[in-house]
């Protein structure tokens, strides 16, 4: 047994941080979680602990292959981030970011649901941070949204959870079924987190708008937090399929058009966890093999595409393709890097997604899938556009922006330099990697075929895009905003907002200020002190009831039906 | 940050690197799709010896999906037309969706002060 629960060397850690000065601190965002990969190599597959809290026995560890690989993933991507955000001055950022890798690992190794449920709401509420960190009324509005999604995803689980330790009288985390509606919020819950269309909106919203590095950390740990709990509890669900294979598809069209580079790697993420999406529906040791496969690899290449991205950002004020071009002359090592995050999601032969995708692809073959293996391969030719030469193309080369930005720091150029080690790694060495995967497996990736043939399939998609630009009909970046399915509710119920509850809040506001708010004005004017206006129900406020009621009703509904 | 907003070309003084030259890029183009065609016929080789697709290919005849794997230059043609599709699709979602950056800040007029991209990109790391 290893030597303490592998939430606490994050967790404590994180509590330990803003008490340090900066040199310290950033020793502590290296060691931290080294030491806790280290502690996690003491445990082994069937160890559990449990938790005496609140009348009921929390299965707070339990330990398995699957458990364990996620434990280690985000063990390292604590560490890039670490490292990659050496440089931050801010305390709030340093300890919600490991605070946030914490709460990951601690859903991982939950044994049930409601403890699954306490890091689940952890996770959102320290992540948020990165985002608000920004700065900007950009920021906090997109902050309160990203909110509202994963506080909603959270309320669906407690209830599911709750629903659950009613009719079976046990909340253990397993393999369930879509036949209650318990299930069913569970799955949704899970959902939201792991973006399913149309809920997918809050990833594309927010992860553009975080700092340079809290992107970076964002993009680590939610969503694959929710694919190892789809792993865990819906394998094998056919409706995954489909689901998936939807989140494969429409992100490349709107990556194709989105100007915003950052943008450009949100509805990539979103691609992507399609891919695991549909190996966990197709639910065969290969494909579940080949979805946790995956999900590891796309942490860290998809780390080290947004950290490019976030060192450009950082030192040229934007993302924007429209804004961008030629930085390679000024930023090499970036460019280097970046070059290699986009081989590696593009699946090419020697990096990483190449020994993981076609894994999920086999599977789909496996089962005589054909429709979807068609579709997963008209998704790896789009990735390749968008992620494999959109990205480099429009910031590093392109046009000549005339920008000479200063290279990235040195911290972010080793955080990157790990990642793409890793890439090469997993990319020459699967054997190694596959060793770590849940089943067992004599997959092999390298067959002068799929070598062979993955070439041609990326070179012609390639020569596709270069061969639209030299005719000009590939589709130029244009400063703008692709409207997507938040529009509903941002356009939408935002209207009725104003238009019909907004004026009501105006009035009580009114009644507010003449009332209530005499009673102060008559003490300023009788003292001679100036006091705040009671500001209740401007509309931030108004936002803020309705997430509070939201909490409210909510655990209404937990102590009703626990009783 | 670092010379002007960038609208075009690199600052005067600087010399020109291997990429700006035209002739470089033509090169680079020529031996790109050269090597293009190298590896379309690369499903020569398959002619002569057996095509053991990824997966599978062991009993004998294929079918279904293997057999279109098959067919002489099936994942360059595949992986053109995709991304030919791809774009051609783009275009027309772009049509559906696209409007101006202000889509949705325009409805907070008391954001419009520039505490955007500037703000956020140069202090924060």
């Amino acid at each position: 047994m290893g030597s303490m629960h592998p939430v606490l060397p994050l967790l404590l850690g994180s509590l330990l941080l803003p008490f340090l000065p900066k040199r310290l601190r950033g020793v502590l965002l290296v060691v931290l979680p080294l030491f806790g990969l280290y502690n996690l190599l003491g445990f082994h597959p069937g160890e559990t602990a449990t938790f005496a809290f609140a009348g009921f026995d929390l299965k707070v560890l339990r330990v398995d292959k699957l458990a364990l690989l996620f434990g280690y993933l985000f063990h390292i991507a604590a560490l890039i981030c670490g490292v990659y955000s050496l440089h931050v001055n801010s305390k709030l950022e340093h300890l919600t970011g490991m605070a946030y890798a914490a709460s990951a690992v601690g859903a991982v190794f939950a044994g049930d649901l409601l403890t699954l449920f306490i890091f689940w709401e952890l996770l959102a509420v320290t992540s948020v941070f990165q985002i608000w960190a920004a700065g900007g009324t950009e920021s906090r509005h997109a902050g309160l949204r990203y909110l509202l999604s994963h506080i909603t995803s959270g309320l669906l689980l407690l209830i599911g959870t709750v629903l659950i330790y009613h009719e079976t009288g046990s909340m253990d985390f397993g393999a369930m079924s879509l036949d209650s509606t318990a299930t069913w919020l569970i799955f949704l819950a899970f959902g939201i987190k792991v973006v399913f269309p149309i809920a997918h909106t809050w990833l594309i919203d927010a992860y553009p708008a975080a700092t340079p590095t809290g992107t970076v950390i964002l993009s680590a740990f939610t969503t694959k937090t929710a694919v190892y709990c789809l792993a865990r509890g819906f394998a094998g669900t056919e409706l995954l399929i489909y689901i998936g294979a939807v989140m494969c598809l429409f992100p490349i069209f709107y990556a194709v058009v989105e100007n915003d580079l950052r943008r450009v790697l949100s509805y990539s993420m979103v691609n992507q966890i399609g891919f695991m999406v549909v190996g966990i529906g197709i639910g065969t040791p290969l494909a579940l093999n080949g979805a946790v496969a995956h999900a590891f690899a796309d942490v860290i290449f998809k780390g080290l595409l947004f950290m490019a991205m976030g060192a450009v950002y950082l030192r040229v004020g934007t993302t924007k393709g429209t804004e961008l071009g030629g930085l390679y002359k000024s930023m090499p090592w970036t460019t280097g890097f970046c070059l290699i995050g986009a081989a590696s999601i593009s699946a090419m032969p020697l990096f990483s997604a190449f020994v993981t995708k076609s894994m999920i692809m086999a599977g789909a073959v496996h089962q005589n899938l054909t429709w979807l293996w068609f579709i997963l391969l008209f998704a790896s030719a789009g990735v390749l556009e968008h992620a494999g030469i959109k990205i480099p193309y429009f910031a590093f080369f392109a046009h000549d922006s005339g920008k000479r930005p200063k290279e990235a720091p040195l911290n972010m150029r080793i955080a990157m330099g790990i990642s793409s080690v890793l890439c090469i790694l997993i990319g020459c060495f699967p054997a190694k990697f596959y060793q770590l995967l849940p089943y067992t497996t004599d997959y092999h990736a390298y067959s002068v075929t799929h070598v062979i043939t993955q070439l041609q399939l990326l070179v012609f998609a390639a020569a596709a895009v270069f061969g639209l630009m030299l005719l000009k009909k590939y589709p130029a970046e244009v400063p703008s905003v692709n409207v997507d399915a938040d529009v509903i509710w941002r356009k939408g119920l935002v209207g009725i907002w104003r238009r019909v509850i907004g004026p009501m809040f105006q009035t009580a506001s009114n009644v507010e200020e003449k009332f209530l708010g005499g009673v102060p004005r008559w003490a300023a004017h009788t003292f001679g002190h100036r006091l705040p206006r009671l500001a209740i129900f401007n509309e931030w406020a108004g936002g803020m009831v309705v997430v509070l009621i939201t909490l409210m009703l909510g655990a209404y509904l937990g102590l009703v039906l626990f009783s | 940050m670092s010379g002007d907003h960038g609208h075009g070309g690199p600052p005067p003084g600087e010399a020109p690197r291997w990429l700006d030259h035209p002739a470089n890029l033509k090169k680079l183009t020529r031996v790109f799709f050269g090597f293009a065609a190298l590896v379309f016929l690369a499903d020569v080789v398959f002619f002569f010896a057996h095509k053991h697709h990824a997966f599978g290919g062991e009993h004998g005849e294929p079918e279904g999906l293997q057999v279109v794997e098959g067919w002489f230059g099936f994942y360059s043609i595949f992986g053109f037309a995709g991304i030919v599709l791809l774009v051609v699709g783009a275009v027309g979602l772009r049509k559906l969706v696209m409007q101006p950056e202000d889509f949705y800040s325009r409805d907070y007029p008391e954001t419009q002060d520039g505490d955007k991209d500037e703000d956020g990109g140069a202090h924060h790391g």
